[in-house]
């Protein structure tokens, strides 16, 4: 046998092998929705109680769920992992932390339902997240902006409470308005 | 990283920078720009720049750097982020990286599942593995998914890539086929609206008064924000709640005759409803409730007498009382108590009316106005009615007399006895007193009756008391 032929065999078998992946009989899930998972890789990911997995797109997005706590992470076999699809991608807990997009000069404060909310000058930003504001301020890449949504820009510091904001999402279903988990 | 270079501009300077404005005219859409960083941007023709999430996916749509210009950071900073370029239909196939599936791109970032294999040998070729890109689990949200490709006729990537002239054209296209967005968002009707409803406590003001508001809100996506404001001025803000209640208090002088209430409600998805209150200033035109004038007789002859009561039922502190016929003061009651009562004769020729109004005055400087009543001169007056309970309050169960007296200058014919609903319950000739004993009253509450005066000329005249029932 040639080295293009087994080239060739091999690409096709594993070709072939993609497809079968997706035919494999399924079984019941070991993990419950509203659980953290991973498969053989190294992300994690949100298995949401509509049935879909979210991606945290950066370390940083996790971290303002969980810090550095990944002892809930629930490990899963790769095939399982990808017979959950994927559901879109998880944002910063509102509340938590003030960001700002890589290459756009404005800080946001981040509200429920990934919705951006400008802080128009530093005396807002003091108000809010105190003195040492600009240490609370973490970089989203430009590619991430997307996730997110504007939300109406705020006239007054009163219209944002950041002990609310946490308070009102402690867990990533209730920020993306899904149904509350069942256990 | 290269975002560090921004933050060294100081931090001051993120607030200033975004008032810059973008050299209008040097760029023009479909124009790729960088700045002094890696990342490469499509200025799309909305002004906004768009982000090539991965190299991979820039290559589907150019095959050089050649035409990309360099912007400086501040003139980049201006021009605002506008989501993510997708792959260019048809050039490659595409894998995200944990879900097995390959698929085919079709306009606008509609991902479609290459069901079987034949599929995408006769679609792409032979070599089709080659054309497999793997794109990050953390931008398949970038994509929608579309229907599966089941057959050779449901795709064409030639007639995909052809389509897809430019990114703006491939955003701006509009699928033609289901898709299931992974990224549900409720398209609700209209109906939905937020329900806002402002209650005042007060219906009109007075110097120092305190306004108590409450608001109710109610939305299915749920509240964010309620606000309050008295006169343009913040009373208190809600979050996340659907009820909000606050206080103002009012100034010791006021600067309009009718102040507004305001509440905005704001649901998660930053829709807003505004509700209103006009409450006016209170003057003698609009009278307060609680401040109650009775005249004895509405209707005398030419220089009888008649009697004025002004009274509150209110739980005010009064300073003192004042009664005004004609608008002049004819009589002050300052005191402490809760009534005050002035006679005096009015004279005239028949058909003059005067007009009588109360003000009540409390140890806080607020004004309460009455209504105004009239006293007619006429060729007969009518009777004065005197409609007294035996005790002002009962117990359950218990029965309570009510007597109705008249007096008139002709003498008083009968008086009669009514129920809260003017049933009658008892009729009296003559001038004698009407007693009556009712009840017995099992339900608590307050009852009212009726007692009416007759005099020989036929002229009647009606008064009222209540009994409360504990």
């Amino acid at each position: 046998m040639t080295d293009v032929n087994f080239m060739k065999k091999l690409m096709m078998f594993a070709a072939a092998a993609i497809f079968l992946a997706y035919a494999m009989p399924t079984h019941a899930l070991s993990v419950q929705p509203n659980t953290l998972i991973k498969g053989s890789g190294a992300a994690v990911y949100y298995y949401a109680t509509n049935g879909k997995r979210l991606v945290f797109p950066t370390e940083k997005t996790y971290a303002s769920w969980y810090g550095n706590d990944y002892s809930k992470v629930v490990k899963i076999s790769d095939s399982d992992l990808s017979s959950i699809p994927l559901g879109g991608n998880v944002t910063y807990r509102p509340g938590s932390k003030l960001v700002k997009i890589t290459t756009d000069p404005k800080v946001y404060a981040v509200s429920k339902g990934g919705y951006l909310r400008w802080v128009k000058d530093e005396a807002m930003a003091v108000t809010l997240y105190g003195s040492d504001w600009s240490k609370k301020v973490d970089d989203v890449p430009d590619a991430f902006f997307t996730n997110y949504q504007y939300g109406t820009n705020l006239q007054n510091s009163i219209e944002f409470n950041v002990a609310n904001e946490l308070a009102s999402a402690t867990a990533i279903w209730q920020d993306k308005g899904l149904p509350a988990p069942t256990n | 990283m290269r975002h560090f270079s921004l933050i060294s501009l100081g931090l001051a300077a993120l607030f200033c920078l975004s008032a810059l404005p973008a050299k209008a005219g040097t760029l023009g859409p479909g124009t790729l720009i960088k700045g002094s960083g890696q990342a490469v941007y499509y200025l799309s023709q909305n002004g906004k720049r768009l982000v090539f999430p991965t190299e991979n996916t820039y290559k589907t749509w150019y095959s050089d750097f050649s035409g990309v210009r360099t912007i400086d950071d501040v003139q980049m900073a201006a021009i605002s982020l506008g989501g993510n370029v997708t792959y260019r239909p048809g050039v490659k196939l595409v894998k995200i990286t944990t879900d097995p599936k390959v698929y085919a791109v079709a306009a606008n970032g509609t991902l479609r599942h290459v069901t079987t294999e034949a599929l995408a040998t006769t679609l792409y070729g032979s070599d089709w593995s080659k054309k497999v890109d793997d794109v990050p689990d953390a931008f398949f949200t970038n994509y929608k998914t579309g229907s599966p490709i089941v057959s050779v006729s449901d795709y064409d990537p030639s007639q995909a890539t052809t389509q897809a002239t430019s990114i703006d054209v491939d955003k701006a296209t509009v699928s033609t086929f289901p898709s299931d967005n992974q990224n549900t968002t409720s398209t609700s009707s209209n109906a939905d609206a937020i329900d806002l409803k402002l209650v005042s406590d007060k219906t009109t003001l007075h110097v120092n008064d305190t306004v108590g508001l409450n608001a109710t809100a109610a939305y299915a996506k749920g509240m964010r924000l309620i606000t309050l404001f008295f006169d343009d001025k913040l009373v208190t803000t809600c979050n996340f709640t659907t009820l909000c209640s606050g206080s103002y208090k009012v100034p010791g002088s006021f600067d309009k005759t009718t102040y507004v209430a305001k509440a905005i409600a704001q649901g998660i998805d930053m829709t807003e409803v505004t509700k209103t209150v006009n409450i006016p200033v209170a003057t003698s035109t609009s009278p307060d409730q609680g401040a109650l004038i009775t005249i004895d007789q509405p209707v005398i002859r030419p220089g009888q007498f008649t009697g004025i009561t002004v009274e509150t039922d209110l739980g005010i502190d009064v300073k003192n009382i004042t009664i005004y016929v004609n608008g002049n003061a004819h009589k002050g009651c300052d005191y402490p108590g809760r009534s005050c009562k002035w006679s005096e004769a009015f004279t005239g020729t028949v058909g003059t009316v005067y007009t009588a109004q109360g003000t009540i005055t409390d140890i806080l400087g607020r004004v309460y106005y009455t209504a105004i009543k009239t006293i007619t001169l006429s060729d007969n007056d009518v009777p004065a009615v005197q409609v007294l309970a035996a005790k002002p309050w009962i117990y359950a169960g218990e029965t309570v007399d009510i007597t109705v007296s008249g007096s008139d200058q002709d003498g008083t014919a009968s008086t009669d006895v009514y129920d809260a609903n003017h049933k009658l319950l008892k009729h009296c000739d003559g001038a004698a007193l009407c007693i009556v004993t009712t009840g017995p009253w099992t339900q608590k509450g307050t009852i009212t009756f009726y007692g009416k005066a007759t005099d020989p000329l036929g002229a009647t005249n009606e008064n009222s008391t209540t009994v409360t029932v504990q």
